[in-house]
């Protein structure tokens, strides 16, 4: 049988046939990640913006920014929209119409994180208790597996390269400066490791056809210091603890170099 | 599939706080901007591509041609073409101005436009979906949606009849204006868009909107596949090149 076929008739057998000798199909060891890249600041008319690429997955987010009101009277988390928006260009699995189900899944985890990353006193203005309200826009360019690391990486670049601009009060009313120069704090940052179980054998950074046979998926969070922030793991099969504390290991081992990405 | 490198060209290198626009930096009346092209941005797409013309960005994939799910079938012996045009919600537009360009109208134009190159005969009982996003609006981008589609189509190898570019104009203050960027669009009295057939030196669709005099009319249709033919040649130059790394590898 040739190869292709083979492939397209067992993936499986034909992933397995690569990994118990180690190797993963694209040539990447178990634990190798795809080549990861972050970009910022190539679109003009957003206040911030930023463009990762890992492997072929390819996300654009951009900032927009508008002054609210916030009820209460201290805010704790930072007012962030996140829109994530995985329209058909990017993969043939996304028909046009209805949003899918995937991006209201990636639109919660990128905003449970980033609010409560970015310190909120950053966003707060001198006058009248107003504030600057956030939102994220973020476009699938391309979907090649592991969304979750590079829609998470392409928030945090983006609010990194946000630059606000000052508004200032006179007698005629408010205005915009036209210099940007206000930045977005963070109180930490984190990067996301994801990984794929593919019969009981972990691998890192899983790409499109290997997520179609990964059993589960483990998303681990590790902070600049190196140390665990958290980890998700949404159903799938049972993972046993020693699988979790190998990934746990394996993520710590990746995050600096996703940390030196984000700090170009 | 191998690792690709990450050259997305321009754009990751426009630089930022630029506020003179190109007219101000002397680009002449008749003159484009510098365009920049590149097939295949999507590799799990039958076909792709992205146009560039210094802040305008965009990019269009092509799945197809894929077969007809139920539905009304009208034309079995012909594709069926469907475009879909977005626009992303930091392009530069405000809300209100996001819908004044209707976009299901400009969806239509890029259809019809492409149905007078593909050889929808060739591909009975099929629909030929074609996916344009607009990464970055700052003038003309229905033009480079309809330049960026014919360029996707062809690295798709869809079949079709010859190569199509297009570009437009507008009348600014009574003066023609070639590609024009988002503050001379807002300021015009009327607009020509031309789709110009690179080999039979033919003109496949003229849109216009606003007003315009007859004699400027004809001068704007002109002008504008003057501004066609340029691009014509560069998007010929796009796919020589791209045949030519295939060749290669």
């Amino acid at each position: 049988m040739e190869v292709k076929v083979f492939e397209r008739v067992h993936p499986r057998e034909y992933f397995n046939l690569f990994s118990e000798k180690g190797i993963r199909p694209d040539g990447r060891s178990l634990t190798g990640s795809r080549k990861t890249a972050v970009r910022v600041g190539s679109i003009r008319t957003a206040l911030g913006s930023a463009m990762v690429k890992c492997g072929s997955t390819t996300m654009l987010c951009g900032t927009t920014a508008k002054v609210i009101n916030p009820t209460g009277a201290k805010v704790e988390f930072a007012p962030i929209d996140v829109n994530v928006e995985l329209l058909p260009l990017c993969s043939a699995k996304y028909r046009p119409g209805r949003k899918p189900e995937e991006s209201y899944h990636l639109q919660e985890l990128v905003a449970q994180h980033v609010r409560r990353l970015v310190q909120p006193s950053s966003l707060e203005l001198e006058f009248e208790d107003m504030m600057w309200s956030l939102s994220l826009d973020i476009y699938c360019l391309e979907d090649d597996g592991n969304m979750d690391d590079a829609t998470l990486l392409v928030a945090m670049a983006a609010l990194k390269d946000t630059r606000l601009p000052e508004i200032l009060s006179s007698e005629e009313g408010y205005h915009v400066t036209k210099s940007r120069t206000r930045t977005v704090d963070f109180r930490e940052l984190i990067v996301p490791v994801s990984f794929g179980v593919v019969d009981s054998r972990v691998v890192v950074d899983p790409d499109s056809s290997e997520e179609a046979l990964c059993e589960s998926k483990v998303t681990i969070f590790v902070d600049e210091k190196g140390s665990f922030r958290g980890l998700s793991k949404s159903g799938g099969s049972v993972t046993s603890k020693d699988l979790l504390s190998t990934c746990s290991k394996l993520a710590v081992q990746r995050a600096p170099a996703l940390f030196s990405q984000l700090s170009n | 599939m191998g690792l690709r490198e990450f050259d997305y060209g321009p754009l990751v290198s426009v630089e930022r706080g630029t506020e003179v626009t190109t007219r101000e930096r002397k680009r002449q009346w008749n003159e484009l901007r510098p365009l920049f092209m590149r097939t295949r941005m999507v590799s799990h797409a039958a076909g792709s591509s992205y146009l560039e013309a210094e802040n305008s960005k965009v990019i269009c994939s092509v799945n197809g041609p894929l077969a007809n799910t139920g539905g009304r079938t009208e034309a079995i012996e012909r594709a069926k073409i469907s475009c879909y045009i977005s626009r992303t919600k930091f392009c530069g537009l405000e809300d209100d101005e996001l819908e004044k360009r209707a976009t299901t109208e400009y969806e239509g134009i890029v259809c019809r436009a492409l149905e007078s190159i593909v050889r929808v005969e060739q591909y009975p009982k099929s629909t030929i979906e074609v996916h344009v996003l607009v990464i970055e609006d700052d003038g003309s981008t229905l033009s480079a949606a309809i330049t960026c589609a014919c360029l996707a189509l062809a690295d798709a190898k869809i079949e079709l009849r010859e190569l199509m570019a297009c570009c437009s104009v507008v009348n600014a203050n009574g003066q023609l204006l070639l590609d024009p960027t988002l503050d001379e669009e807002k300021e015009a009295s009327g607009s020509v868009l031309v789709s110009y057939l690179a080999t039979s030196g033919k003109v496949s669709t003229v849109f216009q909107t606003g007003q315009l005099a007859y004699d400027e009319m004809a001068q704007a249709v002109e002008l504008t596949i003057s501004g066609a033919r340029e691009i014509a040649v560069l998007v010929r130059n796009c796919l020589r090149q791209r045949e030519s790394k295939d060749r290669g590898l």
